[in-house]
């Protein structure tokens, strides 16, 4: 029950699909509940999004510009995503007000919200040089 | 594997769009692109028909809302329907279900439409 998955992406935007296709296998391996992969898939999509759109300042590509994990155990659906790109950490955003009016509502700063509205734990840390997430879902307590 | 697909069908001067697939950050630009040329022919309404997109991102989420935002400011309704139960709940966690038309099928959505 503890079948662990591991992805090295570059940092380019095609790559986000294959955040999908482990995602998927992950969780179908595992058996998880289909709002749980929406779920670890989206965080997952938005972190690594946001890195390779603001993280690093060339367009060089670096082959192991990011790092995803996804780990299982009895209660939680964990993720660990690290990049090499510049230091942000996604706790320091104020929370997004999502009742604003279509008219008032600014275009963009969703992905930042997506991951914490959907994780029921986000930590971060900046360790040798890279962004560091933790990213942790409990597996009981949503129907 | 085929990854966004947007088509688009016409009655009269309203537009119904299909998508099928996904919308992420590297499909996002094709999907704006997409919806953009539809606009510049002249369309009364638009109805975005969602039962084929299986997910949705915070890219994807950015461009309906510019389009909303335009529709919006031109005076169009903007319809969406048949969402699947994992793209409602990425609606609801960033609040998009109050600010947008939501209809749970399409002829409900032209019902909206044409109000």
């Amino acid at each position: 029950m503890t079948q662990s998955c591991k992805l090295v992406l570059q940092n380019m935007l095609e790559e986000i699909p294959r955040i999908t296709e482990m995602v998927e296998y992950f969780c179908e391996t595992n058996r998880l509940a289909p709002h749980l992969a929406m779920r670890l898939r989206l965080a997952l999509d938005e972190k690594a999004t946001n890195a390779i759109s603001h993280g690093f300042m060339s367009d060089a590509v670096h082959d192991d510009a990011i790092h995803l994990q996804t780990m299982l155990d009895d209660r939680m659906v964990s993720a660990i995503i690290e990049d090499r790109g510049r230091p942000f950490d996604p706790l320091s955003l104020p929370p997004a007000d999502i009742t604003l009016a279509l008219e008032t509502r600014e275009i963009g700063g969703q992905g930042v919200h997506l991951v914490r509205a959907t994780m029921d734990e986000v930590r971060y840390k900046r360790l040798r040089g890279k962004n560091r997430v933790e990213l942790r879902i409990r597996r009981v307590t949503e129907a | 594997m085929e990854y966004l697909s947007v088509t688009h069908e016409r009655e009269g001067a309203l537009a119904i769009v299909h998508l099928r697939g996904r919308i992420d950050s590297a499909t996002a630009s094709e999907f704006e692109t997409q919806l953009g040329t539809l606009f510049a022919d002249p369309l009364d309404a638009l109805i975005i028909e969602m039962t084929e997109l299986d997910y949705i991102s915070s890219a994807g989420l950015r461009v309906l809302l510019v389009v909303a935002k335009r529709a919006k400011a031109e005076g169009r309704p903007l319809v969406l329907c048949n969402l699947a139960p994992g793209i409602q709940e990425v609606f609801d966690v960033s609040g998009f279900t109050a600010i947008f038309n939501i209809a749970t099928t399409r002829a409900e959505a032209v019902a909206h439409a044409r109000n």
